[in-house]
């Protein structure tokens, strides 16, 4: 039909939280190619950085006043509102064990989404719609100046931590700092910092880490699952014709699906690339370390759902879909490591 | 007319509005609130109100009313008089002595401090006084303190540097590294530049009177232990502490402003008159300063929102140059954008929107982020709307804007002198990261 | 030009209401708030102080530092321009005669300052008491403060302006209209 290709495209400005150079971006622009793609044109997201027309941390107010159509955020960014917040980038451990694959499910399969949404808009008064678009885990553990062998050796150290985390960790005896991400490499070179964690192999090597760390741990609890999101403001969404709403839902699945894959790959690629050029210490996080940290964020949630109903009901439904869902899946599912070993493990004949 | 045209006009109502004289802060105000209104709707007084509220929460700049304290309070002490005294002892017999110990100060406190705003103000409430008294020309002098104090932002440790790793992905480290020589070459072309002006015009920065000069040693030797030693022990505990990591810049500002009134107290004139003085005054620079930073955020917001930054670089990228050729045009538009826009506009909204481009021609990031650096520090020198004069105005009232902006002009050129070496010769940036870091 | 020069006397509801907004808006907002430099100083000595000689640094020192910082400059706009502060670019300005001066400025303050202002005023209330119904906490640091004050203090700066603008327009229609300062 010449007239519907002749139609004037819709175009939305939106913003993310990170600058333009940044890796997180690229899934920002991953997900305007898919939705210009499959629309032929007919809806264009207009991409901005971080800080180009609002400052990173007030993205999700500024989506919900429509001074920009969306955002492309973390929920924990806004946790300060509302600690449920953090459940919705797949909290803590997992929660309760899920991985990327089950918090997806969560969503989609077990009522997630809707929380998510009704936790925006009734919960926290916001006027936007939300889909969860980018796996942006395991995160690792973290760089440190000295090696650590027990979680005694945190004790003292201090380390920059973000969001939840900080707090999780502070409870647990670490003296934690949240620096914004461009700050935390001249605090680590001046010694204001003995410690820190960012995000992923592939990012962390980006930012530099090795040029002043050389003690690596992998993996984390406290961002092992973690999701970023994409944001609409409703007004704007609302008037979208339904096809284009579609499209732009089942985009940011897509999105979130062949970005997980590469991310592995990328990190994998990273891993490497910092044992064999920056001859980095790379080890597995002592044991308990992350029981220390899983237990300290037990008891927070158990505090935080005692006080805010709304945390709870999260929490719940998050340990319901876990509790079907994981323990099936250790028992369904052969074990990664299996084949794994079989063919690149130390057992390898 | 499109959103993107709209921009372009709100780019010519900014430049008349601000020459008809209304405070610059309030027209940057109306005019993204008018232009956003046409463009984007009633969610404009929002985004004044994001970009507000985001800037307050910026922890590192709350270390410009901590300088300024620090300087109104060593003023208050007396210090300034001695300071400068000193130096003029000590570079009497010189002509322009006062401009070799301005940009020598400059180039020392540059690294104390990562901020523009307190750079200028600190030095413009150090020499401004001094100059007016020792009759030097205003122009130079405005230009010397200006320039001087914008090596401040380009010197490590530097705000600007810190913003513009992340967005390149490159370490701050380097960049940091990266910033040192060049900052060395610009002060050195300052101080050559001054001098032999004033070595050819006798009357732009005269020499001492005879009784202003030392008649022995153990004079300047007195003058310098009294007049220069305690600001050095200040400017010390500030910069010390930062970079050894015993501070953030923030709080090594705090502890600055802690040695002031520390220092005033040794010198048996602390009270509180001094102090409800000290106070009052820092509150209005500083809200002078931050106030404008509030107005220029929003402005450039409604600027990037109506989508005229991309239509620019669009346009730009459509041409086909040669990568040497493309990268002098990158570097000329950056010039360009200085003048209306302030710097964090352009690295927050350009220097990303370029980034595919540099990095498809395979510059060095860490040399193409020190151009960058250099050529952002010139936009603080281009007026008329040049932050620097606007922080020098605040506290030298006496001397007429049109003064400030020809010395400014002035210095701007050596800075494109400068910016010419790095970009001739690309080691001066790269050859520290490469000592510490390799390749 | 050519009036016959006479020596009005300025009406005096109009000096009451200018000295009163001078007095204790304009100059009361500042000496109080400049007050707030005073916990930023003496704060994060402190912090430094505690983290070197007790290892124990504080909680709140990072949120401490940018909501003072945050507070002070905007609650001090109002002082600022009460001590006509906000640079201006005095080029074309400083060569009008009094009375175009003040009529330049009577003109801009009632089309450029107030509605700008009043907006702004607007969009920090609405925020601010979103933020107090949702009990907003910070998320920066494990000290999560209550948002509510430091939002307040845009609206607070910003109704500061308003009033101290009404004193600044009618001084400035004053000597618009008799070709000299009040
Ligand atoms: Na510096
Ligand atoms: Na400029």
């Amino acid at each position: 039909q010449p007239q519907k290709a002749m139609a004037k495209p819709i175009t939305l400005t939106m913003q993310a939280t990170w600058p333009a150079g940044s890796t997180l971006y690229d899934n920002f622009l991953m997900y305007a190619k898919q939705v210009k793609e499959m629309s032929g044109g007919r809806l264009i997201i207009k991409t901005l950085p971080a800080g180009a027309i609002v400052p990173a941390f007030e993205v999700i107010d500024a989506v919900s006043r429509g001074v920009i159509d969306g955002g492309h955020a973390w929920a924990s960014y806004w946790f300060g509102k509302n600690k449920a917040a953090a459940l919705f980038t797949g909290g803590p451990g997992g929660t309760f064990g899920m991985d990327f694959t089950d918090y997806l499910g969560w969503m989609y399969e077990g009522g997630g989404l809707k929380l998510y949404t009704e936790f925006y808009q009734d919960i926290l008064k916001l006027n936007v719609v939300v889909f969860p678009i980018m796996p942006a885990g395991p995160q690792s553990f973290g760089w440190f100046k000295k090696p650590i062998k027990s979680f005694d050796d945190m004790k003292g150290l201090k380390m920059r931590v973000g969001g939840l985390a900080g707090i999780i960790f502070t409870r647990a005896g670490v003296n934690t700092v949240n620096l914004p991400g461009g700050e935390i490499l001249p605090a680590a070179e001046r010694g204001v910092i003995d410690a820190g964690e960012w995000v992923t192999p592939g990012e962390d090597m980006k930012m530099g880490f090795h040029e002043i760390w050389k003690n690596y741990y992998l993996p984390g609890m406290h961002e092992n699952v973690t999701v970023a999101e994409i944001l609409f403001n409703k007004a704007v969404w609302d008037k979208l014709p339904k096809d284009l709403q579609a499209i732009a839902r089942y985009a940011s699945i897509s999105t979130f699906i062949l970005w997980q894959s590469w991310f592995i790959k990328y990190n994998a690629q990273g891993l490497k690339d910092l044992v064999e050029k920056h001859g980095v210490n790379v080890q597995r996080t002592p044991d308990d370390v992350l029981y220390t940290f899983l237990k300290n964020w037990d008891a927070i949630a158990a505090e935080e759902a005692a006080k805010n109903p709304f945390f709870k009901k999260v929490f719940q439904s998050q340990k319901d879909y876990a509790g079907l869902v994981v323990p099936a899946r250790m028992f369904m599912f052969p074990e990664y490591k299996f084949a794994g070993e079989y063919y690149w493990g130390a057992a390898k004949k | 007319m499109s959103t993107e045209m709209l921009g372009l006009v709100l780019l010519g109502a900014l430049l008349t509005g601000i020459f008809v004289g209304f405070p610059i802060a309030f027209t940057l105000i109306i005019l993204a609130v008018v232009f956003g209104y046409i463009g984007i709707g009633p969610t404009v007084f929002y985004l004044m109100y994001f970009n507000t509220i985001g800037l307050m929460k910026e922890e590192v700049l709350a270390a410009v009313p901590l300088f300024v304290f620090m300087g109104h309070m060593l003023e208050q002490a007396g210090l300034m008089e001695r300071l400068f005294k000193s130096f003029q002892f000590i570079f009497a017999r010189i002509r322009g002595a006062l401009f070799l110990g301005v940009l020598l100060t400059a180039t020392v406190f540059a690294t104390a401090t990562g901020i523009i705003g307190a750079s200028v103000t600190v030095i413009g409430l150090l020499a401004a006084p001094a100059m007016m008294k020792a009759k030097y020309d205003v122009a130079l002098s405005a230009g010397v303190i200006t320039a001087g104090g914008c090596l401040g932002i380009l010197i490590p440790p530097s705000v600007m540097l810190v913003l513009l790793g992340p967005v390149l992905g490159v370490s701050v480290v380097q960049l940091f590294l990266a910033a040192i020589i060049p900052g060395l070459i610009l002060s050195g072309l300052f101080v050559f530049y001054t001098l032999t002006r004033c070595y050819i015009n006798h009357d732009l920065g005269p020499r001492m009177p005879e009784e202003d000069r030392p008649t022995s040693m153990m004079q300047i030797v007195r003058e310098f232990v009294s007049g220069i030693v305690p600001l050095g022990v200040v400017i010390f505990a500030s910069l010390g502490s930062i970079i050894a990591g015993l501070a953030t810049p923030t709080e090594g500002a705090a502890m600055a402003a802690m040695g002031s009134i520390l220092l005033t107290l040794v010198y048996g004139k602390l009270n509180w008159t001094n102090l409800k003085m000290t106070g009052l005054k820092t509150l209005q620079t500083s809200s002078m300063i931050l106030f404008l930073a509030v107005a220029s955020n929003i402005y450039g917001a409604v600027f990037a929102r109506l989508g005229t930054a991309s239509l620019i670089t669009d346009t730009l990228l459509s041409l086909a140059l040669p990568p040497m050729g493309m990268l002098l045009m990158l570097m000329a538009v950056i010039f360009i954008l200085g003048w209306p826009l302030e710097w964090p506009a352009i690295i927050l909204i350009f220097v990303p929107i370029f980034f595919p481009v540099i990095q498809e021609l395979g510059f060095d990031l860490v040399w193409y982020a020190t151009l960058v650096a250099v050529n952002l520090q010139t936009a603080f020198l281009s007026p008329p709307v040049a932050m620097a004069a606007y922080y020098l105005k605040g506290v030298a009232p006496d001397w007429p804007l049109g003064k400030i902006y020809r010395g400014m002009m002035e210095f701007m050129i050596l800075q494109c002198v400068g910016l010419a070496i790095i970009l001739l010769w690309p080691g001066t940036a790269l050859w520290l990261p490469r000592v510490f870091f390799g390749n | 030009m050519g009036e016959p020069s006479k020596e009005l006397e300025p009406p005096k509801a109009l000096l009451k209401i200018v000295r009163f907004i001078d007095t204790y808006i304009g100059e009361w907002s500042g000496r109080i708030f400049m007050l707030l430099i005073f916990p930023l100083i003496g704060g994060l000595t402190y912090e430094v102080v505690v983290r070197y000689l007790f290892n124990a640094p504080t909680i709140w020192a990072y949120e401490f530092a940018y909501m003072v910082y945050g507070a002070h400059f905007m609650l001090g706009a109002a002082y600022c321009l009460k001590k006509g502060g906000h640079i201006r670019t005095d080029l074309l300005y400083d060569m009008f005669p009094v009375r175009w001066q003040g009529r330049v400025d009577a003109v801009l303050y009632l089309f450029f300052f107030f509605p700008g202002m009043i907006y702004f005023f607007a969009a920090g209330w609405v925020e601010a008491f979103h933020s107090l119904s949702i009990m907003e906490h910070s998320e920066q640091s494990p000290w999560q403060p209550l948002l509510f004050p430091f939002k307040s203090a845009v609206f607070v700066g910003a109704a500061l302006l308003i009033i101290q603008g009404v004193s600044e327009f009618l001084k400035s229609a004053y000597a618009g209209l008799r070709g000299k300062w009040l």
